[in-house]
């Protein structure tokens, strides 16, 4: 009797969920029909070959349909590769704005391509260049070789000469871990550091906001027990204080980190 | 993040600077095979120094387009600045940049003194608003306090704009040409507090004239 009961209810249920899905399929259908309206939009985008260096780096147009194409710059920015011009050279890998290869310089702010919503106003150009002011190694892939010598100069990693009791973790109190807040997120995409005029001018020497805040980030951890070391690395007129508090890191930021604020914590705590 | 990147400096890679704007030809490095800094050496000491003409860049670039694979860097720079490795890069890329030895009279020191001299003056500043008038001794204060703050101001002006690493000698010059204005204005100053108004006095006249 049961049985008979639930088996009726489950073939009514498998009819309903049958009507449905052939419902949808009419539906698609009627969009498919209805909607092949294309929605052009121009990309101007850098290019610069090292193969022919004689050449200038221009901006080439691309027209994607919006109507086609995923919500973010980096589905345009694949869209293109993929269809109209396998040339086009660009770094990506995440497309979720965890890994921070696909920063650029889009429509003039420095960002990930994967975390960029496309401006749906078709009838707005939008332009793409690599990183400003960094050495260009292909199209939009900027050479940040000398970003990673400079993370490395910091020495991001955790530094003590004890080892703890229990032979297994160092142990932080909740508020110090809460201290990292706001800087262990940071992935070094270089947005903030290639958005900085002081970096633009003075890269060589100048560390730049990305850097410093890992360092600071280390100078924060209480498990860390080189802060003196640490100071003493940026105790010169370059590495630390060609920063003017410009501000440019936190508005660019594409995390939504304030770069600043931890250069900002650097100077006091060395100052007084 | 690395997967993409080319060895920056192999034969093929030609680095160049995405700056906004277009860099004449004869201010942009270029870079082919072979050792940089022998090059850049041979280079600085002989054919920087000679005077630019035209018919020496149209030599240059007809040496340049045939005999690709010669070692060297070629590079005409504006006011015979320092040129600078290629891709910024010193030793090798897997090494950390250097720091430069700790100077805390270069560093947190002079920031300090740099927030205490302008905490400083804002007392001075409102203090003749308030009351219309100073002392000479408190004029000159604030007289002093301006002057070391514009001095500082300027000096980080030329350590961004006039680097040592790119103008060598004209960085020295800046410096030198700024503490003389310094010096002068000093004098200058003392001459107006000792045998004139002011400073807040001078101020004050704007209103009253």
């Amino acid at each position: 009797m049961f049985k008979s009961q639930i088996a009726v209810r489950g073939a009514s249920s498998m009819i309903s969920r049958r009507m449905l899905s052939s419902s949808r399929v009419v539906s698609n259908a009627a969009a498919a029909a209805a909607a092949p309206v294309e929605r052009l939009k121009t990309f101007k985008i850098y290019r610069w070959n090292p193969d022919t260096p004689e050449e200038k780096p221009y901006l080439k147009e691309y027209k994607v349909d919006l109507s086609k194409t995923g919500p973010m710059v980096l589905d345009a920015l694949l869209k293109i590769k993929n269809e109209q011009d396998a040339t086009l050279t660009f770094r990506r890998s995440c497309r979720e704005g965890i890994c921070g290869s696909c920063a650029m310089n889009i429509d003039g702010r420095n960002t990930l391509a994967c975390l960029c919503r496309i401006e749906q106003d078709e009838s707005k150009d939008s332009k793409i260049y690599p990183l400003p002011h960094m050495f260009v190694v292909r199209d939009l892939v900027p050479d940040l070789t000398l970003f990673y010598k400079q993370y490395k100069a910091i020495e991001p990693y955790l530094q003590r000469d004890s080892v703890p009791e229990d032979g297994k973790e160092n142990l932080q109190t909740i508020e110090d871990r809460k201290k990292l807040d706001g800087m262990y997120e940071c992935i070094l995409c270089a947005c903030c550091s290639t958005s900085c005029p002081s970096y633009w001018w003075n890269q060589q020497e100048y560390l730049g906001p990305a850097v410093l805040m890992q360092a600071y980030r280390w100078m924060a951890d209480s498990r860390d027990l080189a802060t003196d070391k640490r100071r003493e690395m940026l105790q010169n007129s370059m590495s630390l204080y060609r920063c003017h508090t410009i501000m440019n890191c936190a508005r660019t930021c594409p995390k939504g980190l304030n770069p600043g604020l931890a250069i900002a914590r650097i100077k006091k705590e060395m100052s007084f | 993040m690395f997967s993409i990147v080319a060895p920056p400096f192999s034969q093929t890679s030609v680095i160049q600077k995405n700056t906004g704007f277009v860099i004449p030809d004869w201010i942009r490095p270029r870079i082919s095979s072979g050792s940089w800094l022998t090059g850049c050496q041979m280079f600085r000491s002989t054919i920087l120094r000679q005077p630019l003409s035209l018919a020496s860049v149209a030599t240059r670039r007809s040496v340049l387009s045939t005999v690709s694979g010669a070692s060297s860097l070629r590079t005409q720079r504006f006011l015979g600045t320092i040129p600078q490795p290629p891709g910024y890069i010193q030793g090798t890329v897997n090494d950390p940049v250097k720091l430069p030895p700790p100077s805390p009279s270069h560093g947190s020191y002079h920031w300090s003194f740099e927030r205490l001299v302008a905490v400083g003056m804002a007392p001075l500043v409102i203090a003749p608003l308030a009351t219309g008038s100073l002392t000479p001794v408190l004029d000159a204060t604030l007289g002093s306090l301006l002057l070391v703050h514009v001095h500082l101001g300027l000096e980080s002006c030329i350590i961004d704009y006039i680097p040592k690493r790119v103008y060598g000698k004209l960085h020295n010059l800046a410096i030198y040409a700024l503490y003389g204005g310094t010096a002068l204005s000093l004098y200058g100053l003392y001459e107006y507090e000792t045998n004139d108004i002011g400073l807040t006095a001078t101020i004050g006249k704007v209103w009253n004239a």
